[in-house]
């Protein structure tokens, strides 16, 4: 992603900022990517009395059409590459693009009855060189989400299809794999941003999504401290009254929003990390521990959901579970039916599962949403010992090692979906609500093939329909790629 | 490939295993994937006690491959020679056989999710093979993909296709499923007397029917008659077969005209009602 280049080394020091004429303050620009929250931040600033924000205008790409053409009608020399922008913008063309937004921008204000204009525009960091050239005094509220949970918003946002909130171009580029084509869609956000932050610390001011709706009083404040307005108490909740624009694009999920809820954080735990190629994973766990984020590692989604998504001092010192050797109702039901399975195994069992049958796994029922502080409740199945062990575990354990070959990760609903029947084991797996995990790598049909007797064992739809013996069916659930 | 069979030698016919794969009792295949409802068809065939389900083992892939490798060895075009087809046979018989030996079963029935240019091949090795035809309407194989597969269509059946529909996986899904029926409709019209074409719809919604429609067309013998009442409901929830398909949910805008009127075609072909009109979005 290229920067709009500056005629003069952009240090306000040097340069030659061009007040409006009203005195009005120069506008403030939410830096952001799409799918991190930037809707509700344009609620927070258009709720204050002072500030106006409007839906996503693109003003700052238009600005730098303008400072283009104008660069060029200036006489200007050309890029070397025909269509882009001009090497230089001389200052005549700065101040010609000033006159043209401070048209627009002051006429919305008027509009409106407010002081000042924010805009919020996605991929704005882009433009951030030529928009303090602009208005030197400008502010930059520098918005970051954590990937994982941008990728899960990305995919819940476009079910058919990455489509959009400028997703387009990575989707063309990994067709097929939208967790792959959001991480670099997050990436490259993370990193102009970050970039602009590095360069103009001064005009910048950093917001956390996960810190936004945690504390929306205490973040708006900061933020309205940062931009010199007034405090607004209350303006967590007055944000969604009647009278915010509804013109332009926003998040489609906005307008059935009545209040801000930190419900959507750690949604990005399901994402399939293993989708993102390591050096990609490598990048991302930079930016993350640069904007105290938990990184995305092996272990992800496959332990309790973090309480939080930030690297803060309680979440590092959160306090361990009991062991208590007790599940919760989800994992209990799921150990009823690991015991009835183990009670009807017999020959013809080890005879359709072969030497499967004799393996020990483990199943790892991660606790439900409001369950608190509570472990995962580990069931270990040693098969050719017919047994079934409950073993309680605690967060600060989840780093240990199974002695089990292989277990299958879930949380306590998905298990309690899948034991009811109301969604297949197959499909689970697939969209990883279950996770499949072995220590070393066994031969490609292993794991299908653990996976179809576990269904078994459990007598899911499907395999209940065929009776031990007299053994019509081949591995009835194999099926490749759980297709 | 319009080859015939090589006489079968009187040592071969001896076989027991090997004359049950003859005339009326030869192999099954159910031509579809899980979108298209197979394994549920699997599921209800598998109540047969005389038969030996697999799913997804190769053996179409495997005759197609060998096929060519045949034509390519012998440097001639299309029909296989007999030395090629017995020789395909011999290896497909051994793995039938291995199949039905470990079950004690007396009938191999796979499910095969490939495309069916293998089943040609399979047909010209056992004249006496039965194909059931699996099709689903298109909207609703589209809505269990995607529900299937929300972190994207890369690794998947519908690989390929979405290949040439980036961001659009409702098109992907549809021009796969053109494929795909296309395919199988040009088989069912090629050999109209082994195929037996089954909607999925009819299936869940009238099994009885659909049943007795199929053991007719497979002489199934009354000994080896299915067990138990044909309830199909628990059959829902399969991999993409599932009952939160909500194919009403797809958006039909995000199929290309292109591929709609093709679409068209093929669903009033099949007994479907055509794609709904393209309408506004709701964001």
């Amino acid at each position: 992603m290229s920067r709009l280049p500056l005629a003069i080394p952009c240090s306000r020091a040097v340069n030659h900022p061009v007040r409006a004429a009203d005195g009005r303050a120069e506008p403030a620009f939410v830096l952001c990517g799409g799918r991190s929250g930037s809707t509700l931040l344009r609620f927070l600033l258009d709720a204050h009395p002072d500030l106006a924000c409007p839906p996503e205008t693109n003003l700052p790409v238009m600005a730098g059409q303008l400072a283009t053409v104008w660069s060029l009608i200036a006489g200007a020399p050309l890029s070397s590459e025909r269509g882009d922008e001009p090497p230089v913008i001389p200052a005549e063309a700065i101040r010609g693009v000033r006159r043209t937004l401070d048209e627009m921008t002051g006429s919305y204000l008027q509009r409106r009855g407010r002081k000042r204009y924010c805009d919020k525009s996605l991929g704005t960091a882009r433009f951030a060189d030529l928009l303090l050239r602009i208005y030197p005094e400008s502010k930059f509220l520098c918005l970051y989400r954590h990937p994982m949970d941008v990728i899960a918003s990305g995919i819940e946002a476009c079910p058919w299809g990455l489509q959009g909130y400028g997703f387009d171009s990575y989707i063309a580029a990994t067709p097929g794999n939208a967790v792959w084509a959001l991480a670099r869609f997050w990436l490259d956000n993370a990193a102009a941003i970050l970039a602009v932050e590095e360069q103009y610390a001064d005009s910048c001011h950093r917001v956390r999504y996960e810190d936004l709706v945690a504390d929306p009083e205490g973040v708006a404040d900061g933020i309205f401290r940062f931009l010199g307005v007034a405090s607004a108490p209350g303006i967590s909740a007055q944000c969604f009254a009647p009278g915010r624009e509804r013109f332009g694009p926003a998040d489609y999920k906005i307008w059935h929003t009545s209040r801000i809820s930190a419900d959507s954080v750690g949604r990005g735990w399901s994402v399939p990390a293993g989708m993102i190629p390591p050096p990609a994973t490598q990048q991302i766990n930079e930016f993350a521990e640069r904007l105290g984020y938990v990184p995305v590692d092996d272990m992800w989604g496959t332990a309790v959901v973090p309480s939080d998504m930030r690297l803060t001092a309680s979440s590092r010192t959160r306090p361990a579970a009991a062991s208590r050797p007790e599940p919760s109702p989800h994992a209990a039901l799921v150990g009823d039916r690991l015991t009835a399975g183990l009670s009807g195994i017999d020959r013809m069992f080890a005879r359709r599962w072969g030497s499967c049958a004799a393996e020990s796994f483990t199943i790892v029922v991660l606790p439900a949403a409001g369950d608190g502080d509570v472990g995962e409740s580990l069931w270990r199945i040693d098969l050719a010992a017919r047994s079934l062990t409950l073993v309680a575990r605690s967060v600060h354990d989840a780093d240990e090692k199974n002695d089990t070959g292989w277990d299958i990760v879930g949380s306590a609903d998905a298990w309690h979906a899948v034991i009811a029947g109301r969604t297949n084991l197959g499909v689970a797996l697939r969209r990883c609500e279950l996770r499949y995990c072995e220590a070393g790598e066994s031969a490609p049909l292993v794991a299908d093939t653990r996976i179809a007797m576990l269904s078994d064992l459990l007598t899911l739809a499907g395999a209940r329909q065929h009776p031990s013996p007299p053994g019509q069916a081949v591995r009835p659930e194999l099926v490749p790629g759980l297709q | 490939m319009t080859g015939r069979l090589p006489p079968i030698s009187s040592r071969d016919s001896a076989r027991p295993d090997r004359a049950d794969m003859r005339g009326n009792r030869g192999p099954i295949i159910v031509l579809g994937d899980s979108f298209f409802g197979a394994m549920t068809m699997q599921r209800l065939l598998s109540r047969d006690t005389a038969l030996a389900c697999t799913s997804g083992i190769g053996m179409l892939p495997l005759c197609e491959q060998a096929a060519i490798s045949w034509l390519h060895v012998e440097h001639r075009d299309e029909p296989l020679s007999q030395l090629a087809i017995a020789s395909i046979r011999a290896m497909t018989d051994s793995l039938i056989i291995t199949v039905l030996s470990g079950t004690g079963n007396k009938r191999w029935c796979e499910v095969a999710s490939a495309h069916p240019r293998g089943a040609e091949v399979f047909l010209q090795l056992y004249p006496g093979a039965k194909f059931i035809c699996m099709h689903r309407s298109c909207l609703d194989v589209i809505a269990a993909a995607v529900r299937t597969n929300p972190w994207g269509l890369a690794d998947s059946i519908f690989r390929s296709f979405a290949i040439g529909y980036p961001g659009n996986s409702v098109a992907a899904v549809a021009a796969y499923w053109i494929t795909r029926s296309e395919a199988i409709l040009d088989f069912e019209r090629a050999h109209p007397a082994a195929s037996h074409r089954v909607r999925f719809e009819d299936l869940v919604g009238s099994p009885a029917r659909v049943r007795d429609e199929i053991s007719s067309f497979l002489e199934l013998s009354q000994e080896d008659s299915w067990a138990g009442p044909c309830v199909v409901g628990d059959a829902f929830g399969e991999s993409g077969e599932d009952e939160d398909a909500a194919s009403g949910r797809v958006p039909p805008d995000m199929v290309p005209p292109q591929l709609r009127t093709r679409l068209d075609e093929l669903l009033q072909v099949i007994g479907y009602p055509p794609m709904p009109a393209p309408g506004p979005l709701l964001s």
